[in-house]
């Protein structure tokens, strides 16, 4: 009995119809703007414009607003250090990195904290640097801590999500502190206890500095019905309808993705790949490039409508994903147990994030 | 252990910030998710592109004008390319010429930018890597300094020079190519 693995991952049918645009910067026959140049002032300028006419051509197939707020919503980490970002600023601060920011905004003093010359400073004064470093990594711990209790007290996660992997369970501060250990920039080592400290105590609503800007940048605040929204969506996500929200989710990205079966070896495995097609390339041009599914997580069949059973779960901890993971890796349907026809939804570990792929097996 | 270090001169400069964020925050996000092909690094690669604009706000004049755009489309262009090199996803191959020698300013680009169709200068320039692309976009679309474009784009002043260089070669040789290879 041979099997054929047909795509059908889902998207959004207004997105893409409105992500298939016909291209709208045709080369011009005419050559007007050559011969406009060559009565310009000289050849930089000619550079510049045409620079420009390229960058607006490129920016041409950009969605209009509306359409990227519904696709994406700015996570609240983001939003956080916008906020901190533009009360530095108004404060009259300059910082070298995110992780630089204060928690609180100066004063208008004039007087502004590097905290690279802080650490050398630290370094001539030593006992009271390290007690200050202590304290802050004792804040650190606590605001963790209670960020992480204050999680779990919700309630929202599924046995299933507890029982794989508790390590992704979503944890705003602990996810936040780990990708801030994890952070490859020199500066966020150098700093990873302030960061800590920032995002910890950022989540415990100790910075009255933090909730000041707020009356006053109401613009850079996304909405709260959104960003909890997104919040208690993630933890949705943990129940066991999570997987209908991943789908939702994976269909909001703003780019057209195709799945197809590619080659299935001698042994049964089989690969497959994801195309990627530019919409300002949506001419019948080749895709501009091929990913391969990989990384599976976990493989959901179809019992009946709105009943999945979970076939596999990959014995892979998180630990093991890193910047250097290959990968490249193939499957065996037999390893997925993706042995019947029917109807399959896997689901990637991608980065920091999940996809849901559906696919249908057919018998032939 | 607290030091000076600048102060933002006015009122106007730190609204400034705020709408720039405001305006361009989505534009920006989408620039970059479309090099780095991921949503959380494209938020990393906006953070960054605003935290070196903090340091370059005098470049911007008018919020709402596609040359602030464009100015904002460079710099988180730059960061989402820093970002990808970080995450060991790209290798950018610095075009190699074969001399060491000081870049010369006159080189024959100029004959090519002015005889060559407008259009395929414009091709050209989109066919780039990114990496010229914007060192080409800080130093003329932008009017930057080495300086100011090593300040922009993180480097030092004298990659953006030799980048600079190497980008005009590379886009003579674009030229040269559509002209079947008549140099």
């Amino acid at each position: 009995m041979s099997q054929r693995v047909r795509d059908g991952s889902k998207r959004n049918r207004a997105d893409r119809e409105n992500m298939i645009q016909v291209s709208q910067n045709p080369i011009i026959e005419d050559d007007f703007h050559g011969f406009l140049h060559r009565n310009s002032e000289g050849a930089e300028q000619l550079l510049a414009e045409a620079l420009a006419d390229a960058m607006d051509r490129d920016l041409a197939g950009v969605p209009p607003r509306e359409q990227l707020e519904q696709q994406h919503h700015f996570s609240k980490k983001f939003v956080r250090r916008m906020k901190r970002l533009e009360s530095a600023v108004k404060d009259g601060q300059q910082t070298q990195t995110v992780e630089e920011l204060p928690e609180k905004p100066q004063s208008g003093s004039g007087k502004l904290v590097d905290f690279r010359k802080s650490g050398a400073a630290a370094k001539r004064y030593g006992g009271l640097a390290a007690a200050f470093v202590c304290v802050i990594g004792l804040m650190a711990v606590v605001g963790v801590m209670t960020q992480s209790l204050r999680m779990g007290s919700k309630g929202t996660e599924s046995i299933m999500e507890e029982a794989a992997l508790p390590e992704l369970a979503v944890d705003d501060a602990a996810e936040e502190a780990t990708e801030e250990a994890d952070a490859d920039d020199a500066v966020a080592e150098d700093h990873v206890e302030e960061s800590v400290t920032d995002d910890a105590a950022a989540d415990t609503g100790t910075a009255a500095g933090a909730g000041a800007p707020e009356s006053e940048s109401g613009s850079l605040e996304e909405s709260k019905g959104a960003s909890s929204g997104a919040q208690s969506g993630e933890q949705e996500a943990l129940a066991p309808d999570w997987q209908e929200q991943l789908l939702i989710e994976s269909a909001k990205a703003d780019e057209l993705v195709t799945w197809h079966f590619q080659i299935m070896y001698e042994d049964g495995s089989i690969g497959l790949t994801s195309e990627v097609v530019n919409p300002s390339h949506s001419t019948g041009a080749a895709p501009r490039q091929s990913l391969y599914a990989s990384g599976v997580f976990e493989v959901y069949y179809e019992q009946s409508p709105d009943e999945w059973e979970c076939v596999y779960r990959t014995k892979r901890t998180r630990d093991n994903y890193t910047a250097t993971t290959d990968w490249d890796e193939w499957y065996t349907l037999e390893e997925l147990h993706m042995t019947q026809a029917g109807t399959y939804r896997l689901v990637r570990q991608v980065n920091r994030y999940r996809q849901v792929l559906q696919l249908t097996l057919e018998e032939r | 252990m607290l030091l000076f270090l600048a102060m933002l001169d006015t009122a106007e400069e730190q609204n400034k910030f705020t709408l720039l964020y405001e305006k361009y925050r989505y534009l920006m996000w989408y620039v970059a998710k479309d090099i780095l092909k991921d949503k959380d690094l494209a938020e990393d690669a906006v953070q960054e592109a605003f935290l070196a604009l903090t340091k370059h706000l005098d470049q911007v004049e008018t919020v709402d004008s596609p040359r602030t755009k464009r100015f904002l489309v460079t710099i988180v262009k730059s960061r989402a390319i820093d970002l990808l090199r970080r995450e060991k996803r790209a290798e950018f191959t610095e075009y190699e010429d074969a001399l060491g020698d000081e870049p010369d300013r006159n080189d024959i680009l100029d004959t090519y930018l002015q005889t060559e169709s407008y259009e395929k200068l414009v091709e050209a320039i989109r066919s780039l890597d990114e990496n010229y692309r914007v060192v080409l976009e800080c130093r003329y679309l932008h009017e930057l300094s080495e300086k100011e474009t090593a300040s922009v784009l993180g480097l030092a002043e004298k990659t953006v020079n030799v980048r600079t260089y190497r980008a005009r070669k590379k886009l003579k040789e674009v030229l040269a190519q559509d002209q079947g290879g008549n140099v």
